[in-house]
């Protein structure tokens, strides 16, 4: 009877130990479902955020890489432009311009997934305004110290004088000189700061100009207009423009040009922007019309004429004949013709936050 | 006969029960540490992933094996336009704190892209400001007049982040390290990883192989 009682007794024992063993590996069980979960639940949220930050950071450079156009001069300092909304899956972006200066742009995105969570991105950019740049060039044509400190640094500097103006062509850089009109001498020629080795355009410097040419030049020719079926041939390297015949196809056409060496340009005429990496020779009655940036010598020859301004790092020589009619209008005109072209050049991101 | 089976039965049963419950504990301390090394890897690339997102190699931020000497930024001011120089900004102001002048200085941001560095004195409020949605109008005195054109001012406190005993410590200013993960780090395995175009974050736990080294990018050297 003892015997009995005490064999049932151990199989209760036996029966409760594991019961015990199945509680504790249940709770170990539900401990580690419990763990995996919250990872999980972390991941997925980490994920989402992740998505979030992406897509907000993609808005930002989505519109540093689209640029500007001619709708920012619309907008007033501490407006904005339109916002930009982007639906990717889960994920809205919503990115905006805001202009803190002429020339400072802060770039917003707000991307929310429909999670609940949100992450911003924010970038303090730098986009060329033409009259803010043309506004802040302190003479018509500015020179390297080192080449002013030479004999042949300025020669013929009596030879620049005033465009004339005569029609509507400069009546926006007229309207919009009426507000930041200024009351300084303005020099012919003016000595760039020590140390510029190269011409820049603000925060864009010439190897940014440069890449954002639409023709690279030859070492010498004879630029004229070239249409074809009434309209002008755009991109021909040597086709710069129509400056005497507006109403032409090529007379809207101001083209960015760049020459990677001396250039030499034999009569013709031309307008826009034009770069030269190396000493650029205006001869044979050559006639240009804009904004000239070289990082050597610029020398006119042979009744050549500029209309407009230019920086030429290694110096300048006007020969007798030869001459610059200093015109804010036509470097105004250079740069804001390639508005759109310049204005996707972001040349300075600061990154901007916590927010 | 009945004895020794069900003593036979009962063993084996006792057996795999506590073998069940071994396994488990093992597994659940496994996912445990995993959990903590994930955990401690998250923060250790995300924390200075997030400071170095806002700042510049070379002016905000200096990266050696063990240590990352930094502005962390902790919120920005967009500057109300103002006429002529003052060490007085109005200011629109967003951040992950409110400033305080004890410890904060301010990095401000020219419209031509010039950057100069500014204590902040003291800071006051103002009625009216230059708001930008939600952000707070404030009134920013520095301890030296501002430079004109002045579009952002970008509050910062100057810290460290370490990589010492196991763990990753922050240090603002002259203040000690504090701990921000379990010591679970294998030192000297555990680095940052610096290159001529990127910091990256290299992570091995404690008691881990070198197979098991985590790299994690942190930052562009090159402003890209």
């Amino acid at each position: 009877m003892d015997a009995q009682a005490g064999a049932l007794r151990e199989e209760g024992a036996v029966l409760v130990i594991v019961v015990l063993l199945m509680l504790a590996t249940l709770g170990l069980g539900h401990s580690i479902f419990l763990s995996t979960r919250y990872e999980l639940l972390a991941t997925r949220a980490g994920a989402r955020q992740l998505g979030a930050r992406a897509a907000a950071e993609a808005g930002v450079e989505l519109a540093l890489v689209r640029g500007g156009g001619p709708w920012m001069d619309s907008v007033s300092i501490w407006g904005t432009g339109e916002s930009v909304v982007v639906q990717i899956g889960d994920v809205r972006t919503t990115t905006l311009l805001r202009r803190l200066s002429p020339e400072s742009w802060l770039v917003e995105a707000t991307a929310r997934h429909r999670g609940g969570v949100a992450a911003m991105s924010v970038k303090l950019a730098w986009v060329l305004d033409p009259l803010e740049r043309v506004a802040a060039l302190p003479g018509a044509v500015g020179i390297g110290a080192a080449a002013a400190a030479a004999d042949e640094g300025i020669v013929g500097a009596d030879r620049i004088g005033n465009a004339s103006l005569a029609d509507d062509l400069c009546l926006e850089w007229s309207e919009a000189t009426r507000t930041r009109f200024r009351t300084r001498a303005f020099p012919s020629v003016h000595l760039l700061p020590g140390g510029v080795l190269r011409p820049s355009l603000g925060e864009l410097d010439f190897d940014a100009l440069a890449r954002l040419a639409e023709t690279i030049l030859d070492t010498r020719g004879t630029p004229a207009p070239a249409e074809r079926f009434g309209e002008c041939t755009m991109g021909e390297a040597w086709n710069w423009g129509d400056p005497d015949r507006r109403n032409r196809p090529c007379g809207a056409y101001l083209p960015i040009l760049y020459a990677p060496g001396d250039l030499s340009v034999d009569g013709g005429m031309g307008q826009g922007l034009l770069l030269v990496d190396g000493d650029l020779t205006l001869t044979a009655g050559s006639r240009y019309y804009g904004l000239i940036l070289t990082t050597g010598a610029l020398r006119l020859r042979g009744r050549a004429a500029l209309t407009g301004y230019a920086v030429a790092v290694g110096g300048l020589t006007i020969e007798q004949g030869a001459r610059i009619a200093r015109s804010a209008c036509w470097a105004f005109r250079a740069l804001d013709a390639n508005r759109v072209r310049l204005g996707i050049a972001i040349a300075r991101e600061e990154p901007i936050g916590p927010l | 006969m009945e004895t020794v089976v069900a003593v036979s039965l009962g063993t084996l049963v006792l057996q795999l029960g506590l073998v069940s419950v071994q396994r488990t504990r093992l597994a659940h301390t496994r996912i445990v540490e995993r959990i903590d090394a994930l955990g401690s890897f998250r923060l250790g690339r995300f924390v200075p992933r997030r400071e170095l997102r806002y700042a510049l190699a070379g002016r905000d931020w200096w990266v050696d094996a063990d240590s990352l000497a930094l502005r962390a930024f902790r919120g920005t001011g967009v500057v109300c336009p103002t006429d002529g120089v003052s060490s007085d900004l109005v200011v629109s102001f967003r951040g992950d704190r409110q400033p305080d002048p004890e410890k904060d200085s301010v990095l401000l941001i020219g419209a031509n892209g010039s950057a100069s560095v500014a204590a902040l004195s003291a800071v006051g409020t103002v009625t009216e400001a230059c708001g930008i949605g939600p952000a707070t109008p404030a009134l920013w005195r520095l301890d030296r007049p501002a430079p004109s054109q002045v579009v952002v001012a970008r509050l910062f406190e100057r810290g460290a982040y370490h990589l010492s005993g196991s763990a990753l410590r922050y240090r603002r200013g002259a203040s000690g390290r504090q701990p921000l993960t379990p010591e679970i780090w294998s030192m000297p395995a555990t680095r940052w990883i610096e290159s001529v175009e990127r910091v990256a974050f290299a992570y091995v736990p404690s008691g881990a192989g070198p197979r098991r080294r985590w790299t994690g990018f942190l930052a562009w050297k090159s402003g890209r």
